[in-house]
């Protein structure tokens, strides 16, 4: 149980430090998250079971995500706030519906069982504490290449996005591009995330991609803190347990699931009146020391 | 340095600015001038391509600018402000400014992994710009603080402040003292002229209150109802008595 729930946390994790990037950093709310999720699960499921290496197949899930991710960017470039919203709720629909129908690639609603267990230069991970072990390390990995561009010059121009982009037009940036990137990135992760989860659940089928996906990982980026990474794996940390708690207590499976959506409606009404900005804000990043090193 | 030349814009069946002509010299103080709805802010977001013209042609440094995106127009070199202040609310001070110069290093995609080195002395150098501008401004104390908790007039200095940052040649601004107490007009008042004579930058001002352009400007266009009505110094405007019937003679 403990390495089951703490595998799902990572997979989430990953997935929605990708969303914070456009959601927390960026300042769009995207409904599309599923899409990517299961882009990068269908892919890298079924490049593996065509030979191709795990590694290999990941990042192409991820790759492949990112691509569909720069194309809604280009399309959505005028949208803002509810447009912008409901034409990736669109997208993450019409995805859907091509993973049930494009029956000769997916096997539609019958989902793809079997999917290969990770393999890297002949090392199977098997069992969960291999996992855990592999997807920590790919966390990490995670963890270390957003931070970098959260911190640096990039990430403070993507939060200028979210402040006022008339304004950082006014400064002379491209703010078209810069949001696509974003969304790009942002998809990416979701694409990575998505083949992890594929490759430790082994089976997935279009009823896990649907709207209430999107939902469960918006709820990890603003009950965490949006703008902060740490906070998405808090959030991720959280909504695992609360999400899967009750199965292991004991109860009856009807009033599990309802006390879950109770939960959940209380964690997100009591944050958003006490802590809007999520269980932790984000973190000044300039620091007063950085200020006087380079005022001297 | 900039030009206009019969600059129209239509909303509906109002004419917002109708064939309106300027010329802004390199090294001057220029004022645009006019009662509340007249088209001044409109005028500027022609210029500025926030909005496209219907018909004229905008010259910026001999370069043909009309409907040029707003993001291109700014890196040549011309950057505005804004009547209703638009800082970076949820951002520190010092961010606010450090994020604003054309040349920042390390804002494309690959540069946090190619111009690591590059990007941190880059980082460190616009820092130290930065400080020494809020030394300057007197707003060294509130570097870390989030922008949204200046006090309005710290706001509006902080808007000028980082449209300094982008190294402008011109600086368009639009109400630098709407809304601002005296002090704070006075210091505005000193810190552009400072800006003019330290580091060259031409300004075109937009304002509202007379007063603050009479001794600052070299030369004003007053514009009432989308049109032109007079242009020349602030001598010859004050005694204009088309002008003193479309706006002064509203005060007096």
């Amino acid at each position: 149980m403990f390495y089951h729930l703490t595998i799902l946390m990572i997979i989430y994790s990953i997935t929605c430090i990708g969303l914070n990037i456009v959601v927390g950093y960026t300042g769009f709310f995207s409904f599309a998250r599923a899409a990517f999720f299961g882009i990068g699960a269908y892919t890298s499921a079924l490049l593996v079971m065509s030979g191709v290496p795990f590694l290999i197949a990941i990042i192409a899930g991820g790759i492949l995500a990112a691509i569909f991710g720069w194309i809604l960017g280009l399309i959505t470039v005028e949208m803002t706030g509810d447009y912008f919203a409901l034409a990736t709720f669109a997208f993450a629909e019409m995805t859907r519906q091509v993973f049930i129908n494009w029956t000769g690639l997916t096997r539609g609603p019958l989902g793809l069982p079997g999917i290969p267990r990770p393999e890297i230069f002949g090392f199977r991970f098997s069992t969960n504490q291999a996992y855990l072990f592999l997807y920590i390390i790919l966390l990490i990995l995670v963890l270390l290449i957003t931070e970098m561009y959260v911190k640096s010059p990039f990430g403070r121009l993507l939060k200028t996005i979210r402040e006022d982009e008339t304004a950082a037009q006014s400064l002379g940036k491209d703010i078209a591009k810069t949001k696509n990137i974003a969304i790009a990135m942002g998809a990416f992760f979701g694409g990575v995330g998505g083949a992890l989860y594929a490759h430790y659940i082994t089976y997935i089928d279009p009823s896990a991609f649907v709207l209430h996906i999107t939902i469960f990982f918006l709820i990890i980026v603003i009950a965490g803190g949006m703008g902060n990474n740490y906070g998405t794996i808090l959030g991720a940390v959280m909504l695992v347990l609360v999400r899967e708690l009750p199965r292991y207590l004991g109860l009856s499976p009807a009033f599990a699931a309802s006390l879950q959506q109770m939960v959940y409606s209380s964690i997100l009404v009591i944050l958003m009146l006490v802590r809007p900005r999520g269980l932790l804000g984000e973190r000044k990043l300039l620091s007063e020391q950085s200020s006087e090193e380079g005022g001297k | 340095m900039l030009e206009a030349n019969g600059i129209e814009k239509n909303f509906g069946g109002l004419k917002a600015v109708d064939n309106v002509s300027i010329k802004v010299k390199e090294g001057t103080i220029m004022g645009l001038i006019g009662p509340n709805g007249a088209g001044k802010t409109t005028f500027f977001n022609l210029i500025t391509g926030f909005l496209s013209t219907d018909s004229g042609e905008i010259k910026f440094k001999g370069k043909d600018i009309t409907n040029l995106e707003p993001h291109l127009i700014s890196r040549l070199g011309m950057v505005r402000t804004f009547q209703q202040t638009r800082i970076f609310p949820e951002m520190t001070v010092l961010e606010n400014l450090i994020v604003a110069p054309q040349d920042n290093v390390g804002e494309g995609f690959f540069d946090p992994i190619f111009y690591r080195k590059a990007l941190k002395d880059d980082q460190k150098e616009k820092i130290s710009v930065a400080v020494a501008i809020l030394k300057d401004m007197g707003l060294y104390d509130q570097k870390d603080e989030y922008a949204k908790n200046l006090p309005y007039g710290e706001q509006k200095r902080l808007e000028l402040m980082r449209a300094v940052m982008t190294s402008p040649d011109i600086l368009l601004l639009d109400e630098p003292t709407a809304g601002v107490s005296q002090d704070y007009t006075d210091n505005m008042k000193s810190y552009i002229k400072k800006l003019k004579n330290e580091r060259g930058i031409t300004f075109f001002i937009i304002e509202h209150k007379m007063s603050f352009l009479m001794d600052l400007a070299e030369y004003l266009y007053v514009i009432d109802h989308g049109k032109l009505i007079a242009s020349g110094t602030p001598k010859e405007i004050q005694n204009n008595t088309k002008v003193i019937n479309a706006y002064l003679g509203t005060e007096g």
